[in-house]
Formats: structure tokens, sequence, C-alpha cells
């Protein structure tokens, strides 16, 4: 529920400096997917036409899926891969979440924002139907387009509450898939989280 | 903790050679990691410099910064409380889960203070340990080694012993053993009556609670059980949510990560799925009355200093009683007991890496200093 506080403390953030000074990202779609790699991630930039193949190749071999926060257009095409278990998670799904989410294997989105300098996705949440899609499952997939990118998170985060004039139940920033180094610093991925995250940016 | 107990614990440790062959595995590349993050993240140094100088304004009145926060965080279904000491901590959360109770707990130095996983188990709430270095000291019944990475000092071998038995398969190499524990835990993050956080750092406008991981333990522990318990500390609270941000990316580079996986910046409970009800303790236990070395209030606990530290790279955890290495010494003066700090500061060769690396420029030599200089 959208309450009279929260709407204030948004407001409170539209002054503050979110600009990163002196840094300078000339090309934001080669940084993202320069950096978000380097953290393990895939980053793929396809034309609109070429969406279904890629999507389609990332879940070979997998029977079920969940998402949320598409487009209807993306919607279609998420339907069109023809998984067996396929769950839409909104605020009005009515699904159990815990039990339809437990072992569910791919999670599909489009995120609020990303950032290039630190290769980020960062998801407004506020029924944390984002969360569970980019958590719970083995395979993260986001969608974007090139208006979504800025420079920093600072900078994105500070763009997203002036949009949205609120500030949601949480605000999550993605920047890779799950790993520890906790055992004698070998990494291993995945941790808790998926073990694949995919960036899909649709030009 | 007296100079003898500490001598022997140093002893000891010195003695294990599985110890010693995990800390240096892990140790060995630390500071040559913290390089790289800040050089891939220039402006990091600036934002340190702004860091500090938001901590020292909250600091400067931490009863005033403590209010602040409270009027920002509390809202429906958010519930505030502070606890002078650590039995008001546990007493609270007492109040708050019963007997019984199945929790999953992401890690805190907090937590790890006033040891209250231990109290949790003693009340017969079972409690997980969901950060697998945590994990592995909760099995093993030590404390952490490090602020950051608790089992830095614990061989492979070592982490196997104690994994098989509770993931019920063998577990052939470290891969093996973090999906082993995956799998583990999975189902209780499903069930789990309560999730535990602690914070990175907290923003007094917004009222937001900011944690950093990179397992993806706190992503489910803070999104799947119904109830979620934050327990932090007062220094811990920055004027505004970009301060706050800046912070535990200034905390996480400087720790020698150049990214850390998920930032998770909490302001509420969920519209619809998610934790229905949050509620967040607020520790002092020392810190506010603090004046004679109020400067160490400025850490954010990177762990930079404890890597740079030449003690920590032969002993690590050795010396130390919770927190280890020469920060861990003013930390146990004002969390735990002054006599312990002592003991413990006997052991600083007052070399000053720990200043130069510490991105607060926290003067540690000289509280150590102080802390040798008193009356016992």
């Amino acid at each position: 529920m959208l309450t009279n506080n929260v709407e204030i403390k948004a407001e409170k953030l539209n002054s503050y400096e979110w600009k990163v000074k002196d840094l300078v990202i000339d090309d934001r779609i080669g940084t993202f997917s320069k950096v978000f790699q380097n953290h393990g991630g895939y980053f793929f930039a396809v034309e609109r036409k070429a969406l279904y193949d890629t999507m389609s190749g990332i879940v070979k071999g997998r029977s079920s899926l969940v998402y949320t926060n598409l487009r209807a257009e993306y919607e279609e095409t998420v339907k069109k891969l023809g998984l067996d278990r396929v769950i839409r998670l909104d605020k009005n799904s009515k699904v159990d979440a815990k039990k339809a989410l437990f072992d569910v294997e791919v999670g599909i989105m489009e995120p609020d924002a990303l950032a290039a300098e630190s290769g980020s996705i960062i998801l407004f949440d506020f029924d944390a139907t984002k969360s569970f899609v980019a958590f719970l499952p083995e395979i993260f997939i986001a969608i974007a387009d090139e208006s979504l990118m800025y420079d920093t998170v600072p900078e994105a985060v500070g763009a997203l509450t002036k949009k949205h004039n609120r500030l949601p139940a949480t605000i999550q920033i993605v920047n890779g898939p799950s790993r520890t180094g906790d055992i004698e610093n070998k990494i291993v991925r995945p941790s808790h989280g998926p073990k694949d995250a995919y960036l899909i940016m649709v030009r | 903790m007296s100079y003898k107990q500490v001598h022997r614990k140093i002893l000891r440790a010195l003695q294990k050679e599985d110890l010693r062959k995990g800390s240096e595995a892990a140790t060995k590349d630390e500071l040559k990691k913290r390089r790289y993050a800040i050089e891939a993240h220039k402006y990091s140094l600036k934002w340190a410099e702004d860091v500090k100088n938001a901590k020292s304004s909250m600091l400067s009145d931490i009863e005033s910064s403590v209010e602040k926060f409270r009027e920002a965080f509390e809202g429906k279904n958010k519930h505030f409380y502070f606890a002078k000491t650590p039995e008001n901590l546990k007493n609270i959360i007492y109040s708050i889960i019963k007997p019984g109770d199945v929790g999953v707990k992401s890690k805190s130095m907090v937590g790890e203070e006033i040891e209250l996983r231990q109290f949790m188990e003693g009340k017969g709430i079972k409690i997980y340990e969901t950060d697998l270095g945590e994990f592995l000291i909760q099995l093993a019944n030590e404390k952490p080694a490090h602020m950051v990475t608790p089992a830095v000092n614990m061989s492979e071998e070592r982490a196997r012993e104690l994994l098989e038995p509770v993931v019920g398969e063998k577990l052939s190499d470290v891969t093996s053993m973090v999906l082993g524990v995956r799998k583990f835990m999975r189902k209780i993050f499903f069930s789990a009556d309560f999730g535990m956080v602690g914070a990175n750092a907290l923003s007094a406008d917004t009222g937001s609670v900011i944690f950093i991981t990179n397992e993806g333990n706190g992503a489910l522990t803070s999104t799947l059980p119904d109830k979620l318990i934050v327990i932090t500390s007062v220094e811990k609270i920055y004027p505004t949510l970009l301060d706050a941000i800046k912070a535990v990316t200034t905390q996480a580079i400087f720790s020698g990560f150049e990214y850390t996986t998920y930032v998770h910046i909490i302001n509420g409970p969920y519209d619809t799925y998610g934790p229905k009800e949050i509620h967040l303790i607020m520790l002092d236990n020392g810190r506010i009355r603090e004046d004679d070395l109020k400067e160490t209030l400025l850490c954010i606990k990177c762990g930079a200093c404890q890597f740079a530290c030449p003690v920590f790279q032969v002993v690590d955890g050795a010396w130390g009683h919770i927190y280890t290495a020469a920060i861990g010494v003013p930390w146990t003066a004002i969390t735990n007991s002054k006599d312990t700090a002592r003991s413990l500061a006997a052991f600083c060769l007052e070399c000053g890496k720990c200043r130069e690396v510490c991105p607060m420029k926290i003067d540690i030599p000289e509280l150590i200093r102080k802390i040798k200089a008193r009356e016992v």
C-alpha cells in the first residue's frame, strides 16, 4: 500500500547528488557487458526478432519457469518456449509461491534499471515477486533495453526513486550469479542463488 | 582472558598444521585483491572520505542519530527496539520468537559479539547460519577468525569433516561441499519461521537497512520467512541512503571484492509475498558511552587491517576474542572486556600496517597504545 510516509521519504531523495563526480563512461553497454561477464554473468545483445532463439537456447532441457514484470510481447515469447510448467507471478496471481517456486528452474523478468560501471541489474521490488524470480531459480534471465542503462548504481537508484516517487519494499542489486569463496578462497558457483545470470539487451 | 590465556591460545594455533595451511591459502592474495578492487573503482578513495565524514557526523551525537533512524524506520508492521545491553537484546529476541521456532540467519558480527546463536540454541530455538563460512564456524563450535571471511583459517579437509555428517553424502571437493550445503539448506529456507540478518549500513533519512552478500543466502533469508529480524548496532547509521550505499560499496571494495554479488536495501514489508513483519533491534553494548576509544566506531568492518596485520597472517583468529587482530583490540575493550583487551594489546607489534590500509584512516596503533597504558 502506498502511504504518505513512504512518499515523503522518496521526496527527500530528489535533492541528493546521485551522479558520481569525475566518472565518465563513454560506452555504457560495452562497459556493462565487460563488467557483468567478469562477474560470471552472460550478456547478449540481440535484435527483437532474435529474442526467442536466444532464450530458447538458454532454457534448452529445462521444464519449468517463473516470470514477472514482462511486457505482453515478451510474455508471449516466454510462453512460446513451450516449457511444461510456466508460472506468472504478480501480486494478483494468487500463486502459493513457496510451493510453486521450490524447484522452479528458470526466472525471467524485465529489471528496473542497469548500472554500467558495476555491471548491476537493479530491481525496485514492491511485492517480493522480483526478488523471488531473481533469487530462487537456478537460471536468472533479465531482458532489458538500452533506456534502462545508467552510469552507476546511485544514479539509477536516484532516477528510479524520482520516477516512482516512493520507495519499494526492497531495492535489490544483482551483480552476477551467486558464488562463495569461503573455503580456502576457492570460488564456486552457485551458492544459494542462481548458478547462471543472463542479461539480454534487446535492441 | 588473561595474558597467559591469550598466549596459550596463540601457541595452540601455531601448532595446528591444518589451520596454518588454510590460513595461508586464504590470506596470501587478499591485499593484492584489495589493490585491484580499488584500482577498478577509483572513486572509492573519495567515497571512503565521504563515508568517514558522514559517519563522523552521526557519531558526534549517537543518541540523536538513533532517534532519527527510529523515526524514519518505524511504520506499519515495522518494529524498532533499542537494546542497551546484550541481555536486553536477547530478551527482545525471546519476545519475538518462541521455543521450537526454526530460523535462518545470515552473517552478523553483532550476533557473534553477544553470542546470540548460542543463546537461541539454549532456549530451544533452532537457528541455521546460512553463510557457508559462518555455517562451518557453527558446526565447529568456534568463533569467526575474520569479520568478512569467518572461516578463513579452515582447510578443505577440515570443512569436509564438518560437512559430510550434516549433508549426508561424500563430498569429494569444494564444489561438492558448496552444492551439498545448497541442497541441505534449501528446504530449511522454505520452511523457516523467521529470518535474521545483520546490517552493513542504515540510513537515517529513509529508515533503510542495507546489507551485502555474495552467496544469495541473505536474499533468501530476507524474503522467504514471514518474519524478518534485523540485528544491528548504533554506529551503522548514516545520514542518507546515498551515504549508506557509498558505505557498503566502500566496505566491499576495501575488503578486496571488485564487486559483491548482491546488495539488498530493505525499506519495509512487502505488499503481498515476503516477510509480513520486520523487527529491528539496535544494540548499544558500550558504544554510546565510549569516549577514549570512540574512533573505533568509524570502523566499517571491511577486515583489510586484519589481512595486513603480520600477527594475523601467522595466527589469524587466535589473536582476538570475537573481533580479531589489531582493530579487534579496541572493539573488545568497547563491547566485551577491558581486561581481555589489555591482554590482547600486548601482542600488537605496533608496525602500523593496519592504519595504512584502513579506509577510515583509524589510528589503530594509537588506540591499542591507549589500552596498553590503562591501569590494570
